[in-house]
């Protein structure tokens, strides 16, 4: 069962001469409960893909089907619901907020769902990523590896169908960046939600259940 | 029409209560007009104001009571639909209404308990692949073993012959036991029905355990096998499924590295996993099969000289995941192949000791 089908999908910056053509016609689809790494070098087009799955980009052409629903149909409202309730995304740059406690930092996508977090999930997260005590701690106080854990922690508290993660080690040193990703893949798995994840770090890649490789804006086997 | 579902006893009673309520208000309120106020405009307009007021509130009333039946008749609609197995219709997922919102939390659970029917399938579907891989690989070590006992039966040999054709059939047997046995476990490990008791253990032993087996091929070989590991290092796993799971890693690594190559096991505590590093100087594995090698009977083609049924590398990966860790290889053909098996790191065995003298 497919959770994300992805047809003919295009996206280009600029006009005429200068155009760049980021993403070429991409078609994809994502088994659901999958882990899916896509590797490419720097520019062709993978943060553009995984911003489209996400609803955070519209296409020029072409559509994302996310669980049955063409996202190119979507008010911006139920867009912004859409992210908050199927999808959790992890950034290279952790993008936690520095004034706001790590539990804070966890909780803050259903305080703007306006719900409450289930307290047993919760806990559960927590002990899962080891976060238990530094819950009051800021962002700034952890290390890198640390900080990682609690973006995780936020994408998995609305408990999202889709985990998409830009490069979630890329800013980890090697050691850390298998901590974090072994931690990641397991709960996913354990969840059973699906995971997207770039990367070009095949060491890393290898651990997903399929790889796809992408060059200059197409997908190529 | 739906939802015309008949009102409590006590929401009748407070109905009752209310109107009467209401009646005696109004009749209150002509005596207070008539006796208080002698002027007929002010009567009139009061009265209006508070009629319209009334009517106001009885209208406001009969909308809320139809949002919420609409609401109760949507949700009824949802669920026939979910009952029924059908994807709700025309529902806007992604509006932020109550009613969607109660319509998502609906469809996400019966997704949930829709997993288990779907992975029961996906189950059977396993097992039936493994009983046709299975018979499959049995087939050819019996179709062996056959002919060679109907050449020792059919004809008359020298005692020298039949040795020869005896060692043959043994070695024939032998193989077809251990792939039995392979075979065997892989079942139980596609099935679940191995029980892996995880626990807080020193990793030395499980891999003193899994060098134990290859020591002698390896000393054949005249490969050196060497171990780094402090005996302090623990990790939450089963010792001696662990131990088998390693066992196939350097199996594989003394059968792939030539004479006088070096097999190296190198463990290093990390934060939450200790890693387990199995590294040789053999024929290596091209990156385009990294991920292959995992699989159920695949060999690589640079194998096919070597006995192996391709099956200790899928075990040894199904053991760790199993044990929530996880392997990955990293290699460079004609150098040599590196397997690290990251296991959950436990406390080690300081801390162990400190948990249970806390205990006690």
């Amino acid at each position: 069962m497919n959770i994300v089908t992805v047809k003919n999908l295009k996206k280009y910056y600029g006009k005429g001469e200068s155009q760049v053509k980021a993403l070429n016609g991409i078609d994809l689809q994502v088994e659901k409960g999958k882990f899916t790494a896509i590797i490419g070098a720097s520019g062709s087009g993978k943060t553009t893909l995984l911003n489209m799955i996400g609803g955070l980009d519209l296409p020029d052409e072409g559509e994302v089907v996310v669980d049955g629903v063409s996202l190119s149909g979507l008010k911006e409202r139920e867009l912004a619901v859409f992210r908050r309730s199927k999808v959790g995304f992890v950034y290279q740059n952790f993008n936690l907020i520095p004034s706001l406690t790590v539990r804070e930092n966890i909780q803050f996508p259903l305080s703007l769902a306006g719900t409450t977090p289930d307290p047993v999930f919760f806990q559960e997260i927590i002990s899962f990523l080891r976060l238990g005590e530094r819950l009051e701690a800021y962002p700034g106080e952890l290390s890198g590896g640390g900080q990682q854990r609690v973006a995780i922690a936020r994408a998995l508290i609305a408990k999202p169908s889709i985990i998409l993660a830009d490069e979630p080690t890329g800013n980890l040193d090697s050691k850390s960046g298998q901590n974090v990703l072994g931690l990641l893949k397991m709960s996913v798995e354990t969840y059973h939600q699906t995971l997207i994840m770039i990367t070009h770090n095949l060491e890393l890649a290898q651990m997903a259940d399929r790889v796809v490789r992408i060059e200059d804006g197409r997908i190529c086997q | 029409m739906r939802g015309k579902a008949t009102r409590g006893k006590g929401e009748g009673l407070l109905f009752a209560v209310l109107t009467a309520a209401t009646i005696l208000l109004w009749v209150a309120l002509f005596y207070i007009l008539w006796t208080r106020i002698p002027w007929a405009g002010v009567r009139a307009l009061i009265l209006s104001v508070c009629g319209a007021v009334l009517a106001a509130s009885l209208l406001w009333m009969w909308y809320q009571r139809r949002q919420v039946t609409r609401f109760a008749d949507d949700l009824c609609r949802t669920l026939d639909e979910l009952m029924s197995g059908r994807q709700p219709e025309d529902i806007r997922p992604y509006e932020d209404t109550l009613l969607t919102r109660v319509q998502g939390k609906l469809s996400q659970y019966f997704d949930i308990m829709n997993e288990g029917k779907v992975q029961s399938r996906r189950d059977k579907e396993t097992i039936q692949s493994l009983v046709s891989d299975i018979s499959h690989q049995v087939k050819t070590p019996i179709a062996g073993i056959k002919m060679y006992v109907g050449i020792l039966r059919g004809h008359s040999l020298s005692q020298e012959q039949k040795e020869v054709f005896l060692a043959t059939l043994e070695e024939q047997t032998d193989k077809l036991d251990f792939l039995i046995q392979s075979l065997v476990k892989m079942s139980r490990l596609e099935t679940g029905t191995f029980a892996l008791r995880t626990q807080d253990c020193r990793v030395s032993d499980t891999v003193a355990r899994a060098m134990s087996t290859v020591w002698a091929s390896a000393e054949q070989k005249g490969i050196a096998l060497s171990a780094q590991c402090d005996s302090s290092v623990t990790a939450i796993h089963d010792s001696k499924w662990t131990a088998e799971a390693l066992g196939n890693i350097l199996d594989n690594a003394v059968k792939y590295t030539p004479q006088g190559g070096s097999v190296t096991v190198t463990v290093r505590p990390w934060q939450f996993y200790v890693r387990i590093d199995v590294s040789d100087t053999g024929i290596g594995i091209a990156e385009e099969h990294y991920s292959d090698v995992f699989k159920r009977f695949y060999r690589s083609p640079e194998t096919a000289g070597q006995e192996g049924v391709g099956l200790g590398l899928y075990l040894a990966n199904g053991i760790v995941v199993r044990q929530k860790g996880y392997i990955s290889v990293k290699s460079e053909p004609g150098k040599g192949t590196n397997f690290s098996v990251y296991l959950p790191a436990g406390l080690g065995i300081e801390k162990k000791g400190e948990a249970e003298r806390k205990e006690k």
